[in-house]
């Protein structure tokens, strides 16, 4: 009987007095309303949630730390700094320095095609030449109280994660600016080191500290 | 509601949970290697802030992150208070006279409270967006009165032990940039001592103490909460809803009322050492439910004292507090945060005769690890 029935488009539903044909049109109906208001839904939700609008996270340790590696990318050492074309780029950590630890994961990589080396220094006494010095700003005080000519000379790129570090003389600060990282250069202190830093760099700092003559 | 439009409801709700979980966590992800980034990537990524020891910053920081805490607490209460007018030790003691007995005046009289709480609290960041504690209270209090009854004419009781031991959730609802929005659950569990005793004017030896004196409520609370945090370079500020809602009355036949505290806070950040601060808290709580089974029977006369009385409870207060943290930037103190608060109720309106609080201090040490 049923099967009769719906040959020839008549089956009805129990209960519903609808015949088939009113059946597929209102299904067709209500999935066209469904798809409507699911676009609608992403429409309105995605802006909301959305990759383009929300910034990735990141720990502020690992963050400094790749910037670091990526500003000495931009960072031109004089020719006489290395011995030669494969000596290391010695990245010096004097002192307790917050992220000593992230910047070990560096320590595999290259810079400029040079292996990166990384070195402790717990105190003044032990400072040995590097290209890059990561201190805090006590301890570049009290280092650069003498030895300033010294890391002049060296050609050393100071840095540190204090936003008072480059106003003390130190070459690149580390700061954190309403929830991202930003950093600042002292371009004077750079000169003095005869550090060639690239404009593409710079442009991204907050703040340019001295005239760079 | 037919079957259809509640299946289409849900395939709504479905479809927009999903999206949002898709495009959150897709948004939250961070990269596995920074270094891969270029200059302007790295410096457009939202920090998790792990070079300080704020409060606040601990709600940011990584995973499976340890604080334990001490904080010790003590008020003091002095003189009555009814609604917003003072009132006079002599007008809150009965002179003896029959004729001038009130509800508001009493054989008995409150001088002072002293309470001292000293609160061990010990928390864990289960996720960077939630965070749970257990907090230990342990109570020590001293109420001195003044009495008409013979040999009781100046007494002093105290009460000391554990108190409700509670456990309080922390969830980040909501950041954008340096604001945060925060859910708090808490739940109050009834260990601390509702039959505390003490030797009163009351015949026979032991008596129950008034509920000033007890050193838990009896009864399981919830504290529902939602906290605000937003950070500039130069200041913190803040505020806080808190609400205490007790479930039920213990088994001695009473319930303290709920209550509902709303803080607002700034710190201002000159130094890197010293962080003061100002908070501005006020607080509404209700009457005591039902009465002690031990004062029943002086229902419905008079009570021997205000504190026994469950009417003379509750009201609205309050404070101004300032405060000092101190931690130090040095890398092995830099877990370490020492705080100091104090401050006084600018305004008092209390169901009274009641006794006026004076002053309050909390001093806290923090580590994270």
């Amino acid at each position: 009987m049923v099967r009769s029935l719906k040959k020839c488009g008549e089956l009805t539903y129990l209960g519903t007095g609808i015949s088939e044909n009113s059946m597929m049109h209102l299904i067709l109906i209500h999935i066209s309303k469904m798809a409507v208001i699911i676009v609608l839904c992403l429409l309105i939700n995605t802006p909301l949630t959305g990759y383009a609008k929300e910034p990735l996270l990141a720990k502020e340790y690992q963050a400094k730390v790749a910037l670091i590696y990526n500003f000495a990318k931009f960072v031109e050492w004089p020719d006489d700094t290395f011995s030669d074309d494969k000596s290391p780029l010695v990245l010096g950590v004097l002192g307790p320095f917050a992220f000593k630890d992230e910047l070990n994961k560096i320590s595999a990589k290259k810079i400029g095609g040079r292996p990166i080396k990384i070195r402790y220094f717990s105190s003044m006494s032990d400072y040995r030449q590097c290209q890059i010095l990561c201190c805090n700003l006590d301890d570049f005080l009290q280092f650069s109280v003498n030895q300033t000519h010294r890391l002049e000379k060296q050609h050393v790129l100071t840095v540190g994660d204090n936003d008072g570090f480059g106003k003390a003389g130190g070459i690149l600060s580390l700061i954190l600016k309403d929830g991202h990282l930003a950093f600042k250069v002292n371009i004077d202190s750079a000169r003095k080191a005869n550090l060639s830093i690239s404009a593409n760099a710079l442009r991204l700092a907050t703040a340019i500290i001295g005239k760079g003559k | 509601m037919s079957y259809r439009v509640r299946a289409e409801k849900a395939v709504v709700i479905a479809v927009v949970l999903l999206n949002w979980f898709a495009t959150s966590a897709y948004g939250q992800s961070p990269p596995t290697d920074l270094t891969e980034l270029s200059l302007e990537q790295i410096l457009g990524l939202r920090i998790i802030n792990q070079s300080t020891t704020d409060v606040e910053d601990r709600l940011e920081s990584s995973k499976n992150r340890w604080s334990l805490s001490y904080r010790y607490i003590q008020l003091k209460f002095s003189g009555h208070r009814n609604g917003t007018d003072d009132i006079s030790n002599n007008e809150v003691l009965w002179d003896g006279n029959p004729l001038n007995r009130t509800d508001e005046n009493f054989p008995i009289l409150t001088q002072e409270i002293h309470q001292q709480a000293s609160i061990f609290e010990i928390s864990s960041d289960i996720t960077d967006r939630l965070s749970l504690n257990i907090i230990i209270p342990y109570i020590a209090q001293e109420t001195k009165h003044r009495s008409i009854i013979p040999n009781f004419e100046r007494f002093v009781i105290r009460s000391e032990g554990l108190g409700d031991i509670s456990v309080v959730s922390t969830y980040l609802l909501w950041q954008k940039r340096q604001h945060y929005l925060m859910l708090n659950t808490g739940i109050s569990l009834p260990t601390g001592a509702i039959n505390e005793e003490g030797d009163t004017p009351a015949p026979g030896a032991n008596n129950q103490l008034p509920y000033t004196m007890q050193l838990g409520s009896g009864t399981v609370e919830a504290s529902p909460g939602i906290t605000y945090f937003g950070k500039s370079n130069r200041m913190n500020f803040g505020a806080q809803v808190l609400g205490t809602l007790r479930m039920g009355r213990n088994y001695r036949g009473y319930s303290l009322g709920d209550r509902l505290s709303v803080n607002a806070w700034l710190h201002p950040k000159p130094f890197t050492c010293f962080q003061p601060s100002i908070k501005i808290a006020a607080q509404f709580w209700e009457k005591i439910d039902g009465i002690d089974r031990e004062f029943r029977q002086f229902q419905p006369s008079f009570f021997p004292a205000a504190v026994a009385d469950p009417d003379k409870f509750g009201g609205k207060k309050v404070h101004c507090l300032f405060g000092m943290k101190i931690r130090c930037p040095r890398r092995n103190l830099i877990q370490h945060t020492f705080e100091i608060e104090g401050g006084i109720p600018i305004y008092q309106s209390l169901n009274g005769p009641q006794p006026k609080e004076v002053w309050r201090i909390n001093v806290s040490w923090n580590w994270n690890f």
